[in-house]
C-alpha cells in the first residue's frame, strides 16, 4: 500500500548533474547542474499493527474445510506523497512518514473433497478475499480531493455525473457548463448540476466543496475470488479454475488514445473500431461523444461515470481433460505411464468493460499503463505426458 | 572478564563502523553541502537557465507570432478567442524556475573565490530570475515575491500577491544587480549573456510595463498611482546606454532587397554586429531544428492580412494613400512598390526555393489546399525566419537546419527607444533618424519625418497620435513573428484590433486551386478574402477586456492558500 521509491539520499539536498545543455557555449554542449529537491528528512520506518482473527475448522469428516481470517491493520508513520502545498513552493513536495491507514479485510478458503466411488472423486476450492483501507491520518487541512484526506476511502475516483450527449444545439445552450470549456454543442457531453447551483463547476476540489464532483466509484480491486474443482473419473481427469474481481472501477485517462481514439492532434490518435460510435448526426445514440482534434476534446474526457469502466470480471482461466491409458496397456509397451490432455486458457471472460480492452491487464492511468497492456492471449494444448 | 573485554572492543568497533559507513554521501551526485566551492560550480549551475530562452519557432508558435493579430495559425489562439478556462492546476502557474534561481543566490556565497571571478555567473542569475518573474507578470499581474527556496514550512507558501509595480521594481533592482556585475560584449563568450544583454532586457522590461501602467490606467489591469513615467524613463536610458556604448548596428551589406530576409536565416551571428544573444545550432552536437516557414511547409500559418496591409509603400505612404500601391489581387501585386521587408517576410510567385545542379526551382504559389503543417492559412506565407538563400539552396536540410535563433537583437533595442521617449512626449527628429530611418535604411523605404507624417484614415491607433501610431506601425514590421506582438497588443491595450473580428488572407483565386469548393474548404469573406476561422469562430475573436489580459490562477492554488485572489473577470 505504501509508495514505493527507488531514489536513495532522500535526506540529503544532491545537485543532479546533466550533460548536454540545449544551448552551444564555446562549441560544446556544456555539463550543467540543476536545483536538489527538498529532501524528506527524519524518514524512518513504517510501523504497522494487525490484528489478526483466524478459525481453521473442518467439517463432515474433513470432507470440508474452511479457514477464514479477518485482520485490522493500522500502516502508521506510512511513508507516502507529502501533503499539497501551493505551487509557489516551487518543487514537489518531500516524501515523508505522514500518515496512516487502517486496513480491514478477510481471507476465506472453501475446501470440499469428496470420494463417491474409488473410481470417482471430486474436489472444490473456493477463496475469496477481500480488504478496504482508509486514511485515518494525513495533514490535509483544506480535504483537497486529488490527495490523501483523513476519511478517504484508498483509490476512490472523484468525478462528474453524466446525464447523456448533447442532442441538438440548443440544448448545450441551455446549461452553464463554461467553467470546463467556452463552447458546447450537440455532441457534447452534459454533465449533472449535482448541487443545483445552475452550472457545473469543480467547486474548489475539496471534500466540503467539490462543486458537482463526487466519488463515482474505487479503483482497489474487492472481492478477489478464485474457484478451483477438479474431477477424477476412472481414467478421467478434469480441472477448471475461475478467477475474478468482485468489484473494480478503471477510469481511462484524457489522453488514453487507445480508449478515446481521438486526441488533442492526428499524430497522437489512434482510431480502434469502437472509436468508430462517435456522435454525429448520422449517430446520434453514439457512446463516445464528437471528437475534436485539439485539446478541446479534454472538456468530453472529464473524470465521468458515463465512461467510468466496470472493471469487475469472472474469467475461465484454465480447463483441462486428461485422459490415462490403462496401466494394463502402458505395461505392455513397457511405459508407467501414458497421459493426453487438451488444456486451454483464458478460455472465457464475463465483464462489462469495453471489448477492446482486458479487464485483468488494463490499467487506465499513467505511463505505460494506458490501456496498451500487451492482452493476455487465449491458448490451447495438447499434451501428451509419458512417464518412463 | 578477558572476554568481556573482547566484546566490548568488537562493538566499538562495529558500532564507530557503523556510523561512518551510514553518514556517506552518493559518490554519483554532488550533495549541497560539497558543493558551491568554486567559480565553475556557479557556471555549471547558472548554465542550466539558458534554455529559459524561447525554443525555435518551429515547434514554439508563440515565438512565431501566432497568439496575435500578425499570423493567423490553422488552431485559433485561446487567448484571442477567449476560450481559456480556469485550469484546476498548472496553467503556467510555475515556481521551478524561480525556486532554481532562488537556490542559486542563497548558497554562491560559500565559494572560495574573488569577487572578479564569480560576478559574471551572480550577474546571471540575476538576471534569470528577473527573466523568469517578468514572464509571471506578463501573465498574471501580480504575483509574491520570492527571494529564497522554500520548504514545506516556510511562511511565504501563503503570501498574497505582491503588487506588479513592486515586482516590476525587483526585476529592476535585479537586473541592475546583472548590468553591474556581467561583464560587457566582448570580455565574455558571445554565448554567454552580458551586460548589454541585461540592458536590453530591461528596456523590454520598462517599455512593457511603462505602457501598461499608462493605458491600463484607471481599469481592473492598471496600478493606481501610477502612470508609467518612471518605467519609461528607465527603458529609455537602458536602451540609450546601449546605442551610445556605440557597439552594435543594422546589418546591411548594401542589398535592400535581400538583407532583411537574410538576417534571420544565418548559421553564425558571433560577428553579426545586429545581434546580442542568439541561440546556436551544430550538426555535430546534434542540436538542429526544423526550417521555419519553409516553401513547403508553412507550419499551419500564414501572415495576417492586417500585417500585409500595415507595411507602407517605398514612397513612405501607407496604401490607403500612397499612389504606387498596385492593390492585392494578386501577390505580385502586393508587394509591388512596397517597403520591401514585405516580400522579404513572405513567399512571392517566382522567388527561388531551391537549386539542384542546373534546375532552379521557383516559389509558385501558396499551399492554401495543403493540410496540417502543410497548409498556409492565408494565403500569406511566411518567409522571414527561413534560411533558403545562398548555400543553403542547393542541399536539403529542412530537418537538419542550423540557422540561429535571435534572442536579443538591436533593432528591438531602437524600437524601445524610440517608443519610450515617444510615450515621454520628448521624441525630436534625431531620435527619429537614430532609430526608425537607421532601420528603414537598410531596406530602402523612404524616411519617417516628425513633421509630416501623412494622415492615414486606416490607422490602428486613430485616438492617438500620429507618430505613436507609425512607431508601432514600424515595430510591428520590423519585428514580426518573433514573439513580440501579444504582448505589445496587451500592453497597448489595443483588443480593439482583434476582437469580434476574425483575422483575414489574401484574395482567394479560384482558378490557382481549381479544386477548392468555397465554402466547403476553404472560406472567404464577402470581398473575396479568405477567411480561415469563418466556421471555427462566427463570432469572430471573443476576446473579453475586462477578463482576458491577465490569465486565471489554477483553482488549487486558491483552495491551498486563502490569501491569494483570482485575477480580475475570472
Amino acid at each position: 500500500m505504501s509508495l514505493k521509491t527507488d531514489t536513495n539520499y532522500l535526506h540529503i539536498e544532491t545537485l543532479p548533474v546533466n550533460t548536454n545543455l540545449a544551448w552551444i557555449i564555446d562549441g560544446q554542449r556544456p555539463l550543467y547542474t540543476t536545483v536538489p529537491s527538498n529532501p524528506s528528512i527524519g524518514l524512518t520506518w513504517e510501523k504497522s499493527n494487525t490484528i489478526n482473527f483466524g478459525l481453521d475448522a473442518g467439517f463432515l469428516d474433513n470432507r470440508l474445510n474452511l479457514t477464514f481470517d479477518w485482520y485490522n491493520r493500522q500502516t502508521l508513520n506510512m511513508f507516502g506523497p507529502g501533503e499539497a502545498l501551493p505551487a509557489v513552493l516551487g518543487t514537489s513536495v518531500p516524501l515523508a512518514n505522514n500518515a496512516t491507514l487502517s486496513t480491514k479485510g478477510f481471507e476465506l478458503t472453501l475446501n470440499w473433497r469428496q470420494v463417491i466411488y474409488n473410481d470417482f472423486n471430486y474436489s472444490i476450492n473456493l477463496v475469496l478475499s477481500d480488504n478496504k483501507s482508509v486514511v485515518k491520518k494525513y495533514n490535509n487541512p483544506t480535504k483537497y480531493i486529488n490527495n490523501y484526506y483523513e476519511g478517504q476511502v484508498y483509490g476512490e475516483i472523484w468525478g462528474y455525473v453524466t446525464e447523456g450527449l448533447f442532442q441538438t444545439d440548443k440544448e448545450a445552450s441551455e446549461v452553464n457548463q463554461s467553467q470546463l470549456y467556452i463552447k458546447w454543442s450537440a455532441g457534447d457531453v452534459k454533465y449533472k448540476d449535482l448541487n443545483n447551483d445552475g452550472k457545473i463547476t469543480r467547486g474548489s476540489q475539496t471534500v466540503d466543496d467539490p462543486g458537482d464532483l463526487k466519488v463515482i466509484g474505487n479503483s482497489s480491486p474487492r472481492y478477489l475470488f478464485g474457484i478451483n474443482a477438479n474431477a477424477n473419473y476412472k481414467s478421467l481427469d478434469f480441472s477448471v479454475f475461475w478467477q475474478g474481481v468482485g468489484k473494480k472501477d478503471t477510469w481511462m485517462e484524457v489522453n488514453n488514445s487507445s480508449f478515446w481514439g481521438f486526441n488533442t492532434a492526428q499524430w497522437n490518435s489512434t482510431i480502434l473500431k469502437h472509436n468508430s460510435d462517435f456522435w454525429r448526426t448520422d449517430n446520434t445514440n453514439a457512446y463516445f461523444p464528437k471528437p475534436y482534434l485539439s485539446s478541446e476534446n479534454n472538456k468530453n474526457h472529464q473524470i465521468q461515470t458515463r465512461y467510468l469502466q466496470d472493471a469487475s470480471y469472472i474469467r475461465l482461466k484454465n480447463i483441462q481433460i486428461g485422459y490415462t491409458l490403462p496401466i494394463s496397456v502402458s505395461r505392455k509397451i513397457r511405459l508407467e505411464k501414458i497421459r493426453t490432455y487438451v488444456n486451454g486458457e483464458n478460455i472465457l471472460t464475463f465483464s462489462n468493460m469495453m471489448e477492446s480492452f482486458d479487464p485483468e491487464t488494463a490499467k487506465g492511468t499513467t505511463g505505460g499503463g494506458r490501456g496498451f497492456a500487451y492482452p493476455l492471449s487465449r491458448t490451447y494444448t495438447f499434451g501428451l505426458n509419458i512417464t518412463f | 572478564m578477558k572476554n568481556n573485554i573482547y566484546i566490548i572492543i568488537f562493538f566499538t568497533i562495529i558500532l564507530t563502523g557503523c556510523e561512518k559507513f551510514l553518514d556517506k554521501e552518493p559518490l554519483d551526485q554532488i550533495s549541497s553541502s560539497s558543493y558551491w566551492k568554486t567559480p565553475d560550480d556557479l557556471k555549471l549551475y547558472v548554465n542550466q537557465f539558458y534554455t529559459s530562452f524561447p525554443s525555435n519557432a518551429y515547434y514554439n508558435n508563440e515565438a512565431a507570432d501566432c497568439n496575435s493579430d500578425n499570423v493567423v495559425l490553422n488552431v485559433y489562439d485561446e487567448v484571442l478567442a477567449g476560450s481559456r478556462v480556469v485550469p484546476a492546476s498548472g496553467g503556467g502557474w510555475s515556481w521551478t524556475g524561480i525556486r532554481s534561481v532562488n537556490y542559486f543566490l542563497t548558497h554562491y556565497k560559500t565559494v572560495e573565490a574573488s569577487w572578479e571571478g564569480i560576478s559574471q555567473y551572480v550577474g546571471e542569475a540575476h538576471f534569470f530570475r528577473a527573466y523568469l518573474y517578468f514572464l509571471l507578470v506578463q501573465r498574471f499581474g501580480d504575483v509574491p515575491w520570492i527571494t529564497k527556496p522554500l520548504n514545506s514550512k516556510s511562511e511565504e507558501l501563503f503570501f498574497k500577491k505582491t503588487p506588479r509595480i513592486q515586482v516590476i521594481d525587483s526585476i529592476v533592482a535585479d537586473l541592475d544587480k546583472a548590468i553591474s556585475y556581467m561583464k560587457p560584449k566582448g570580455q565574455i563568450s558571445g554565448f554567454r549573456i552580458n551586460k548589454q544583454v541585461a540592458l536590453a532586457f530591461k528596456s523590454r522590461v520598462c517599455l512593457f510595463e511603462g505602457t501598461w501602467e499608462k493605458y491600463h490606467s484607471g481599469t481592473d489591469f492598471g496600478s493606481s498611482g501610477s502612470d508609467g513615467k518612471k518605467y519609461l524613463t528607465l527603458a529609455r536610458n537602458a536602451a540609450k546606454q546601449i546605442i551610445d556604448d556605440n557597439i552594435y548596428d543594422i546589418y546591411s551589406t548594401g542589398k535592400p532587397h535581400k538583407d532583411y530576409f537574410e538576417f534571420f536565416g544565418q548559421n553564425d551571428y558571433s560577428n553579426n554586429p545586429e545581434v546580442l544573444l542568439w541561440r546556436k545550432y551544430d550538426v555535430n552536437l546534434n542540436l538542429m531544428h526544423r526550417v521555419v516557414s519553409t516553401n513547403f511547409r508553412p507550419v499551419g500559418r500564414g501572415m495576417s492580412k492586417s500585417l500585409v496591409d500595415s507595411y507602407l509603400c517605398v514612397d513612405g505612404l501607407p496604401i490607403s494613400v500612397s499612389p504606387l500601391y498596385a492593390g492585392d489581387n494578386t501577390l505580385n501585386n502586393v508587394v509591388f512598390n512596397r517597403d520591401p521587408r514585405l516580400a522579404q517576410s513572405i513567399w512571392i510567385p517566382g522567388d527561388i526555393t531551391k537549386i539542384t545542379g542546373n534546375d532552379t526551382v521557383r516559389f509558385i504559389k501558396p499551399l492554401i489546399d495543403g493540410n496540417g503543417e502543410y497548409q498556409c492559412t492565408t494565403g500569406y506565407q511566411l518567409k522571414k525566419l527561413c534560411d533558403f538563400f545562398g548555400e543553403n539552396l542547393k542541399f536539403e536540410h529542412n530537418e537538419r537546419s542550423i540557422s540561429g535563433d535571435i534572442i536579443f537583437g538591436f533593432a528591438e533595442v531602437l524600437l524601445n527607444y524610440v517608443e519610450a521617449r515617444a510615450e515621454l512626449g520628448e521624441l525630436t527628429q534625431v531620435d527619429i533618424d537614430i532609430t526608425i530611418n537607421r532601420i528603414r535604411d537598410r531596406v530602402g523605404v523612404a524616411h519617417l519625418q516628425i513633421d509630416n507624417i501623412a494622415n492615414d484614415p486606416k490607422w490602428d491607433f486613430p485616438t492617438l497620435s500620429p507618430i505613436i501610431n507609425e512607431i508601432r506601425r514600424e515595430r510591428r514590421i520590423e519585428l514580426c513573428v518573433q514573439g513580440l506582438r501579444l504582448y505589445d497588443l496587451l500592453r497597448w491595450r489595443a483588443h480593439h484590433l482583434f476582437a469580434g473580428l476574425r483575422p483575414l488572407g489574401a484574395k482567394f483565386i479560384q482558378s490557382d486551386f481549381p479544386n477548392m469548393v468555397i465554402g466547403t474548404n476553404v472560406y472567404i469573406d464577402g470581398n473575396g478574402y479568405i477567411d480561415f476561422y469563418q466556421k471555427a469562430l462566427p463570432n469572430g475573436y471573443g476576446f473579453n477586456q475586462n477578463r482576458d489580459y491577465l490569465y486565471p490562477i489554477p483553482t488549487l492554488e486558491l483552495t491551498l492558500n486563502k490569501n491569494l485572489v483570482q485575477n480580475p473577470g475570472w
